[in-house]
């Protein structure tokens, strides 16, 4: 069913809505929950909350693209949730590994998020991400959005793993270069 | 800023690069795609298989979408005629190296980039003011060359230029290697540019 067809059902208040959602994007967001998560039950619940979040975002929004939306939501429930895990002591899976990686770009320091900060530094990854040749950028956007594993972005671009971690290292570098240059001390 | 707040960051990047990350898929050179009847079936399979892989956004037609910013065009003339001048191409390649694709970039940015199914060659084209090579990395290594009327600056690590970029009237032009190539070789291919 096209993405149109789908959110007529939401702003029906239809429950086919979300048959037809999980039919056509369980496997794309469950697949961003499991990178994160690494807990086949955890990503199941999350891809469930995921529908639910979207039965009650929807209306009012109409996302312009569903799939995206519905993958971004599901990225941020996933990480509350492991948030959440780890508190109980029970994080587990590779995100530590990814974020230890950004913080090579940054200062490692969590501090206090402004809004303006945010944007700003927001606004200068996405100059960043635009100015990378594409290949770059779908292999930086696989690992630290999608939280794609070494092996798989290696067996995805026909890699061996450690061309994989040579590539990523340098366009950390160049992002944490490329955001001092930019005059963003984060 | 933590490795965590930057990850959460990153969930907000622009929805087109997002779904161009979500699309990709293993590239295939297409000339044996076009010489072999095998090789046919393997894009069938590939594309059925990209259709089912989890990892991939199904396909979606609705007609709502915003613009993304990358397009991919299919000739030199609609790429051209996107971006609003005639963008000057190269009549000579090294070797074994073929298109791959033909691009624009919120039609400010120009990028065409042939493969020779190991290695590619990016070849950037903006009529804006700022330098489009999109290389932010410390290179050990800097020399400048005149190819094509023009100065360049070559860029690399001692094991050939990876990054060369110059200014032709009004474009901001950029060639991005991988692996790095010869001054010669891209002195030859930036000469040959019209």
């Amino acid at each position: 069913m096209e993405d149109r067809d789908i959110l007529a059902l939401y702003w029906q208040r239809r429950e086919e809505a979300i048959r037809e959602t999980d039919q056509k994007y369980s496997p794309y967001c469950s697949h961003i929950a499991m990178n994160i998560l690494a807990d086949r039950e955890d990503t199941e619940e999350c891809v469930s909350d995921t529908w639910l979040h979207a039965w009650n975002a929807i209306p009012p929004q109409r996302p312009s693209r569903l799939g995206v939306w519905l993958g971004k939501l599901t990225r941020n429930l996933a990480l509350d949730r492991w948030r959440a895990r780890t508190a109980e002591k029970r994080g587990g899976g590779e995100l530590p590994v990814l974020f230890s990686e950004l913080e090579e770009c940054v200062s490692g320091e969590a501090g206090v998020e402004q809004t303006l900060e945010k944007r700003q530094t927001l606004e200068a990854i996405q100059r960043f991400l635009g100015a990378l040749p594409r290949e770059k950028r779908v292999l930086f956007l696989r690992r630290y959005y999608f939280g794609d594993s070494i092996e798989e972005l290696g067996r995805r671009a026909g890699r061996s793993q450690g061309q994989v971690k040579s590539a990523l290292f340098r366009l950390r570098s160049q992002l944490r270069d490329f955001l001092r240059e930019e005059g963003i001390l984060i | 800023m933590n490795g965590e707040q930057l990850f959460r960051l990153l969930g907000q990047v622009d929805d087109g690069w997002i779904e161009e990350a979500a699309h990709v898929r293993r590239p295939v050179p297409w000339r044996k795609l076009l010489l072999s009847a095998a090789a046919c079936l393997c894009l069938a399979a590939a594309l059925y298989a990209g259709l089912t892989r989890p990892d991939v956004l199904p396909p979606d037609d609705d007609g709502v979408q915003v613009v993304n910013p990358v397009e991919r065009w299919e000739t030199a003339e609609e790429l051209s005629q996107a971006m609003g001048f005639s963008v000057p191409l190269p009549d000579w390649l090294p070797e074994d190296y073929d298109l791959e694709y033909l691009s624009s970039i919120s039609r400010q940015i120009a990028e065409i980039c042939w493969s020779d199914g190991t290695g590619s060659i990016v070849y950037r084209v903006s009529a804006g003011p700022d330098d489009v090579s999109g290389d932010y990395a410390q290179h050990s290594q800097t020399m400048e060359i005149q190819a094509g009327g023009s100065t360049v600056t070559l860029l690399g690590d001692g094991e050939g230029w990876v990054t060369a970029t110059w200014t032709a009237g009004e474009l901001h032009c950029a060639l991005l290697a991988q692996p790095g190539q010869t001054a010669e070789t891209l002195s030859a291919l930036i000469a040959s540019i019209q």
